[in-house]
């Protein structure tokens, strides 16, 4: 956990902002290597924009996956698939 | 793979086994389906008969799925690749941009890049409502709209995405990427409309 006085300390601007957040995508995905999650955590701790993509990717897709509705599915489609294959 | 690999048989089962392998393997994933038939075509009767299409389709091919494979995104492909030969066409889904725009409007990787929404702020994500977060996705094009679905609702891995959508896991990575950069901007039209300060503590840049 950083401080409020060490987070003052944190870049406002990153120079590798693409990059970065092409590696956010992974590692929100579960795609990054340990290696590389590391690294951008080392990486975040230091730098404001990326804490900040980060936490607004890994919000977004949370959001998305839980707040997104879920259809049920209509009462006879299981039975009207189970019908066609029978006939088949 | 195309659709006529995918119905090349591996092996062949009976008709006990073959019902079996249906319920045990096909049938556990049908809210899953009807939900990303849904998503795609944005109408419940379409999405009904499109997974019903798709159950009758992997019936019918069954023999070409291997027992212990992964069922779901076996079926995730023949459904997408159902919508976009049968569905897409008579979808009642309104015109949107078609993808090829979308790529020219992004044109490079360079371009997305410098067009990222850097002002959506967590906490407007978090006041929106399911009804807000449905809408921001229907309103991308269909190619963007199913790689979030695929990625961030169903949990499938790149190299799973890559294969039900036929592309390079590559092409998956950029895609995805442009993909949430379109939904940011579609989030945060939303956040803004319903009076969230969506520049306040901007991400610095």
């Amino acid at each position: 956990m950083v401080s409020e006085a060490e987070k003052i300390q944190k870049k406002i601007s990153c120079e590798h902002k693409a990059d970065c957040m092409k590696m956010v995508q992974l590692i929100v995905d579960g795609q990054a290597s340990d290696e590389q999650i590391n690294q951008f955590k080392l990486n975040m701790d230091k730098c404001l924009p990326c804490e900040k993509g980060y936490e607004l990717e890994k919000c977004i897709k949370e959001t998305m996956k839980l707040r997104l509705e879920k259809k049920a599915i209509p009462l006879n489609l299981i039975d009207c698939i189970k019908q066609k294959i029978n006939m088949l | 793979m195309d659709e006529q690999e995918e119905i090349k048989p591996t092996q062949t089962y009976s008709d006990l086994e073959k019902h079996r392998v249906f319920d045990k393997e096909f049938m556990p994933h049908i809210d899953s389906m009807y939900n990303f038939a849904f998503r795609l075509t944005n109408d419940e009767d379409d999405a009904n008969d499109l997974v019903q299409d798709t159950y009758l389709k992997a019936f019918r091919f069954i023999n070409s799925f291997s027992q212990g494979t992964n069922a779901k995104a076996w079926l995730f492909r023949i459904l997408k690749n159902s919508f976009i030969n049968d569905f897409r066409k008579k979808s009642k889904e309104p015109a949107k941009v078609d993808y090829q725009d979308v790529e020219t409007t992004y044109n490079s990787e360079e371009d997305a890049e410098t067009n990222q929404t850097v002002d959506l702020r967590v906490e407007s994500v978090q006041d929106l409502i399911g009804d807000e977060i449905a809408n921001a996705l229907n309103a991308l094009p269909v190619d963007f709209r199913t790689v979030i679905i695929l990625c961030d609702v169903e949990g499938f891995t790149y190299e799973e995405m890559a294969k039900i959508l036929d592309i390079p896991i590559g092409t998956v990575r950029s895609r995805l990427h442009r993909a949430r950069m379109l939904l940011k901007d579609k989030l945060k039209s939303y956040a803004k409309s319903l009076g969230y300060d969506v520049n306040a503590d901007s991400m610095a840049d």
